[in-house]
């Protein structure tokens, strides 16, 4: 018996849709940061894609002089072995792109299964995991190259594998983090309590919510992958067959360009390298600030409210 | 007597990110005299703890503000900030809601009143410690407590504490703004006690904001039931309960369940408050209203004056 | 016909030691979340479960749905004995019990849509039959939570409806599956007042249709007004337990009375005489010998630290369901 006064209605005016799944795109375009970000990583990205087509020179055509000034018809000067500087980055980005995407890839598969393991069964899993990423963690990374190197021998393939197997600690950490979290809000345990399997609690509720941690971190990645696969190089433990940009500075280097002066063999690669690093930092971090509330400060700062002057009643609106 | 504080025509924006404007207070007036009560109660959204930040200065960056805020004679709002500073904590402090989760967790309780002592130039040092062990007192934690971290306390002790701090420098005028949301029962009733005895031995004027009928029923005098952005209703509680003349009013007490087990009409109000980022047509609440009729549709009904300090929004009491 | 029948539960929580604490051999330290509750529910009953936090009432539900194990005990669904089942051989009873959470905000997965979120009950256990036939089971729970039209909501995301509509879908998910007994753990406690007695009613309705519901609540109004059965708990035990009009009406525990009197009343010219208890109730891994709740006890006589009551029928009840477990009465 109840004097309910109509059926519940609907919520007068819906308020506008305004679903995460764009989120990532959302951002990108809404902070400046991250359109610079893309915007230097597409440049960048399409020059090596496009290099076999583009390059203004061959990659192995002599067309001038050791350590050739630079000049109208080559920009940035002549390496080495008097090849054009603009041709020498092009390709070069693409081996170091390549390897910086390829061990992130192997960084992201290890470390997102393990954070996802990690921070879903917890307990023993968790303990033994975490024990395991720690001891990972303490591996220097330029003696195990040299190792891998030793053994093995350099190239392509090994260095992505050495990277990727650095790198996956970090990715495991933050993930098993927001996993941990998701884990324990209310609708992951009704789905728990309703019989549901881990697959598909994991599948359906948790993965999606910590797919765009993942992408962000991804990105920041890519940016250490790529400067590592760029100090490897240059320390010589990289794919002699390959130019990679650390190659091309380390060439420089070998060959010493700074006492002859060539200062266009050795900057422009490490500029780009820092460019490149550069852009995946702002998308990254502009992803992650976005994502994660916790890094959102609050009011703290010079500004405070502001006052309107009466403009008579109901004007404002 | 003049009231200690005066809150007059206050509107307050928020921009949206989209561009837009939340207006989420749409001139609210009130009053407080020394030693009153006065609860404001409202459901979420309704923008009474929006208020209680506007009348303490600190409402965010994206917001707009306009009205007066008129401490002791003194309109602290006109200038911003910069008037609002001398008074803050000194004149009228706020208990947050939420307060006894915001305490710093790394330090302890004591050095936190004592904190709030120095920065206002209250006292200092070992005179600044005797006092916080008396604020402590005052509210019921043993003064030994007070080197305690706020994790080692309970809740109900964490909302004393947060308390004690608004006390500090002996202000004139409390706001309490959902001092009691998150705890039990015995220990709502506790902090209810508390707040009673404050303002009896000290004076203070009490501003309540909260959304418990109940709790504004038993501890204030006055109330202002607050929908959409402006008040609605004002009045002594007594004339609120029983002598309604706002149906939001009315269906609001008449939702609120009592401990007698009646077999009588268990009401909810269907529908949800308007948006506010848009503009209102006529009463903001007449969608919902069980008694509504034309004009209120078409005109926004004002706050009016019935009698002996009791006043309405609703056409229901005469158009205009 | 007694849906669910509990017998003595008992849970516990051991409080993680730190590596000082292990290798000292100090004594693991216990929270005695539940120390040793009975209780039953029968269809179309409404029990009310009361009680301040910390008092065992949560982890009560939960044990009860085998979310968590309790350490000894016996939870018993129609009959029989799930306390021991294992996750496989529970998952078709859990079809027959369900549950609704207390944050209709936090409680429906925010990237699902409504239609979504109510389906999937029956995609997880395979019912339903074709897409077809999931979808008409849709509409039909979301009819009996009364968000009609259907369409209306099915395709709209939970940031888009207002708390009540939350709960109401929340609802809808646990009632798609048709089960026996709910367990609804504070149904409308983040509700707006406006909106609370609409689920309530709706509960009540879905009651009267059959469904067994335990409801866990700190609220004595709303167990008040709308419990067939009321239980207090205060420590991990029930202290008082009987029909709602005579725990109300007629308190005996002297727990039950202190709550009872500083409940505040919505009139203001009811203002009871509120007992308030000092201090707050001891955590749960240090319980006070004898009867738990004689530290605080405005009543407490010398025996009272020595012996620990039994719920038995009070000398004053008016009704021969109504039991406490006090000394004194």
């Amino acid at each position: 018996m109840s004097v309910v006064l109509q059926e519940p209605g609907l919520v007068e005016e819906v308020a506008p849709v305004r679903s995460r799944r764009g989120l990532v795109w959302q951002t990108i375009r809404r902070r400046p940061s991250a359109a610079l970000g893309v915007a230097i990583l597409v440049v960048v990205g399409l020059a090596a894609l496009l290099a076999p087509w583009v390059a203004p020179y061959g990659l192995h055509d002599q067309v001038g002089p050791v350590f050739g000034h630079p000049s109208r018809a080559h920009p940035l000067g002549l390496d080495d072995g008097g090849i054009d500087m603009v041709t020498l980055l092009m390709w070069g980005a693409r081996i170091s792109l390549v390897v910086g995407f390829a061990a992130t890839a192997v960084s992201m598969l290890i470390g997102g299964t393990v954070g996802l393991l990690s921070g879903y069964f917890g307990g023993a899993t968790d303990t033994i995991l975490m024990r395991i990423t720690d001891y990972f963690l303490v591996i220097p990374d330029v003696p195990l190259m040299i190792v891998v190197a030793a053994i093995w021998g350099p190239s392509l393939f090994h260095i992505v594998i050495v990277i990727g197997i650095l790198l996956w600690t970090g990715t495991a950490r933050v993930i098993r983090a927001q996993v941990k979290s998701v884990r324990e809000r209310v609708y992951v345990k009704r789905a728990r309590a309703l019989g549901a399997g881990h697959a598909r609690i994991v599948l359906r509720h948790v993965l999606p919510q910590v797919a765009p941690l993942l992408i962000a971190n991804t990105v920041l990645t890519v940016a250490v992958a790529v400067f590592d696969e760029t100090a490897l190089s240059f320390l010589g433990l990289g794919d002699p067959s390959r130019i990679s940009l650390g190659k091309v500075i380390e060439n420089a280097f070998q060959r010493a360009a700074i006492s002859s002066g060539a200062w266009w063999a050795i900057v422009p690669p490490g500029a780009l390298v820092a460019l490149v690093i550069l852009g995946c930092s702002l998308v990254g971090q502009a992803l992650e600030d976005a994502l994660n509330p916790r890094l959102r400060v609050a009011h703290l700062g010079a500004r405070t409210f502001r006052l309107r002057p009466l403009v008579g009643r109901g004007g404002a609106l | 007597m003049t009231a200690l504080l005066e809150v007059d025509d206050l509107h307050v924006w928020f921009e949206l990110p989209d561009g837009g404007e939340l207006h989420a207070v749409q001139g609210v007036s009130l009053a407080v005299e020394p030693g009153e009560r006065l609860g404001l109660v409202g459901e979420s959204g309704c923008g009474k703890t929006t208020t209680a930040l506007a009348i303490m200065g600190l409402l965010p960056p994206t917001a707009l503000a306009s009205g007066r805020v008129v401490l002791d004679g003194v309109d602290v709002l006109a200038g911003g900030e910069r008037t609002m500073r001398p008074h803050r904590w000194v004149d009228v402090a706020i208990v947050f809601q939420g307060a006894m989760n915001a305490l710093n967790p790394v330090r302890t309780v004591g050095a936190q009143i004592v904190e709030a002592l120095e920065v206002h130039d209250v006292a200092r040092g070992a005179s600044a410690r005797g006092r916080a062990a008396q604020l402590l007192e005052s509210v019921g934690i043993p003064a030994a407590r007070g080197r305690r971290y706020p994790h080692e306390l309970s809740g109900g002790m964490r909302q004393r504490a947060a308390i004690a701090m608004a006390l500090a420098c002996r202000p004139k005028v409390l706001i309490a703004d959902e001092p009691t949301t998150a705890l039990d029962v015995m220990v709502q009733a506790q902090i209810l006690e508390l707040l009673d005895g404050l303002c009896r031995d000290f004076g203070l004027a009490l501003l309540l904001v909260t959304h418990d009928l109940p709790v504004v029923a038993q501890l204030c005098d006055l109330g202002a039931v607050m929908y959409a952005g402006e008040i609605v209703e004002r009045g002594p509680v007594d004339a609120l309960h029983h002598d309604p003349r706002h149906p939001y009013t009315r269906l609001l007490f008449a939702a609120t369940p009592d401990l007698e087990r009646g077999d009588g009409p268990v009401v909810s109000i269907p529908g949800a408050p308007p948006r506010l980022d848009r503009a209102l047509v006529g009463c903001p609440f007449a969608p919902r209203c069980d008694r509504r009729f034309e004009p209120c549709g078409v005109r926004r009904p004002a706050l009016r004056a019935l009698d002996d300090g009791h006043a309405a929004a609703c056409h229901l009491n005469g158009v205009g | 016909m007694t849906l669910l029948g509990v017998e003595d539960l008992v849970v516990r929580y051991p409080v993680p030691r730190g590596l000082l604490r292990t290798l000292a051999r100090r004594p693991r330290v216990e929270v005695h979340a539940v120390d040793g509750v009975s209780l039953s529910v029968g269809s179309g009953e409404l029990i009310a479960l009361v009680g301040e936090s910390g008092c065992g009432k949560t982890t009560t539900a939960q044990a009860v749905l085998r979310l968590v194990d309790p350490v000894a005990g016996r939870v018993r669904f129609e009959g029989q004995d799930i306390t021991a089942l294992s996750p496989r051989a529970l998952r078709p009873l859990r079809r027959q019990m369900q549950i609704v959470y207390q944050d209709p905000y936090e409680s429906l997965d925010p990237r699902l849509r409504v239609r979504a979120a109510v389906e999937e009950p029956l995609v997880i256990h395979g019912l339903g039959g074709s897409r077809a036939s999931r979808a008409e089971r849709v509409r039909e729970a979301l009819g009996r939570v009364e968000l009609s039209p259907p369409e209306l909501f099915l395709d709209r995301y939970p940031h888009e409806l207002s708390g009540g509509q939350r709960q109401r879908v929340a609802i809808a998910a646990a009632l798609v599956l048709e089960p026996r007994l709910l367990v609804a753990d504070e149904p409308v406690s983040m509700l707006d007042v406006s909106v609370r007695a609409g689920i309530l009613q709706l509960l009540d309705g879905l009651r009267r249709g059959g469904l067994g519901i335990l409801m866990i609540t700190h609220d004595l109004s709303t167990a008040a007004r709308f419990a067939d059965r009321i239980a207090v708990m205060y420590l991990g035990r029930i202290v008082e337990e009987g029909p709602a009009g005579e725990i109300v009406g007629n308190p005996q525990h002297p727990y039950t009375r202190a709550l009872l009197s500083v409940v505040p009343s919505r009139d203001p010219r009811k203002r009871r005489r509120p007992q308030i208890l000092r201090g707050e109730a001891p955590d749960a891994t240090r319980i006070p010998p004898g009867c738990r709740f004689h530290p605080r006890c405005p009543v407490a006589i010398e025996i009272c630290p020595k012996t620990d009551p039994r719920l038995e029928r009070p000398a004053a009840a008016r009704s021969p369901e109504h039991r406490a477990a006090c000394v004194r009465v």
